[in-house]
């Protein structure tokens, strides 16, 4: 056991950390981070739904005071960056050694195909986006038992996350 | 101040060896992932380093181990 603890340990920083970089590797890019206007963007859009649930807690003026804070979480966790959300996934205990590695080759996989697509049009872009979406859906599943809000934040995050992945200046900055 | 590395050192291991799946937890995930019908685990026999033999409670066998390249590798036995 102390022997799989010592060399997986390793291997599971080794997963964690390319897990990170491959999905998250936009976000690792720390001079990308400050000039993302799609996050800047997406901020907007979030806080049109904060408003709604208050006018529907209007109907209760008494607890008008209670409402209030609910709206609060969305928003902190809408504006996770990237780079944290790379970060916790990488820290999380939720998933094991084994799983890391697993869905680290599968995101090598995507990665490499979708550098295929980048620089030579290889590939089906619907064929890329549904094995991008089952490997979130993936990484939800071993997250939402452990790290609710983690995984909500992926969820939250998983288009935007996408969109760069599609954008080929921002693709190119991935690490090899 | 080599007592105290040590000391937080152990923690550490303590603490994130814990926390972490169980081994069983982890491979039945990996065999979820790989799509590999289980069940749930029945039992694991460890061959070595990241490599194990899994029993699961539908019948299936399976060995699991990190291969060349570091991929996880699923075979059914």
């Amino acid at each position: 056991m102390a022997m799989f603890l010592r060399g997986d340990r390793a291997r599971a920083a080794l997963a964690a950390c390319a897990v990170g970089a491959a999905l998250f590797a936009c976000g690792d890019e720390t001079p990308s981070e400050p000039e993302t206007p799609v996050p800047a963007a997406e901020a907007p859009a979030q806080p049109p739904e904060t408003p709604s649930p208050a006018p529907a807690a209007q109907p209760g003026p008494g607890a008008a005071s209670a409402p209030a804070p609910s709206p609060a979480p969305p928003d902190a966790e809408a504006q996770l960056s990237l780079d944290e959300l790379g970060a916790r996934i990488k820290a999380t205990p939720a998933i094991g050694t084994f799983s890391k590695l697993s869905l680290k080759n599968d995101i090598d996989d995507l990665v490499d195909d979708l550098r295929g697509y980048h620089e030579h049009g290889k590939g089906n872009l619907d064929e890329l986006h549904q094995r991008y979406e089952a490997l979130v859906l993936k990484l939800l599943t071993l997250l939402e038992d452990d790290e609710p809000e983690l995984a909500l934040a992926l969820g939250r995050s998983r288009e935007r996350i996408w969109n760069r992945l599609l954008d080929p200046v921002e693709f190119a900055k991935l690490a090899t | 101040m080599p007592r105290t590395s040590t000391l937080l050192f152990v923690s550490l291991l303590a603490l994130a060896a814990g926390a972490e799946p169980t081994v069983p937890r982890d491979l039945l995930a990996v065999l979820t992932l790989k799509g590999k019908p289980c069940g749930s685990i029945t039992s694991t026999d460890r061959k070595g380093e990241s490599d194990y033999f899994v029993t699961c409670s539908d019948g299936h066998h399976y060995h699991v181990f990190i291969g060349p390249g570091d991929r996880v590798v699923v075979e059914d036995k």
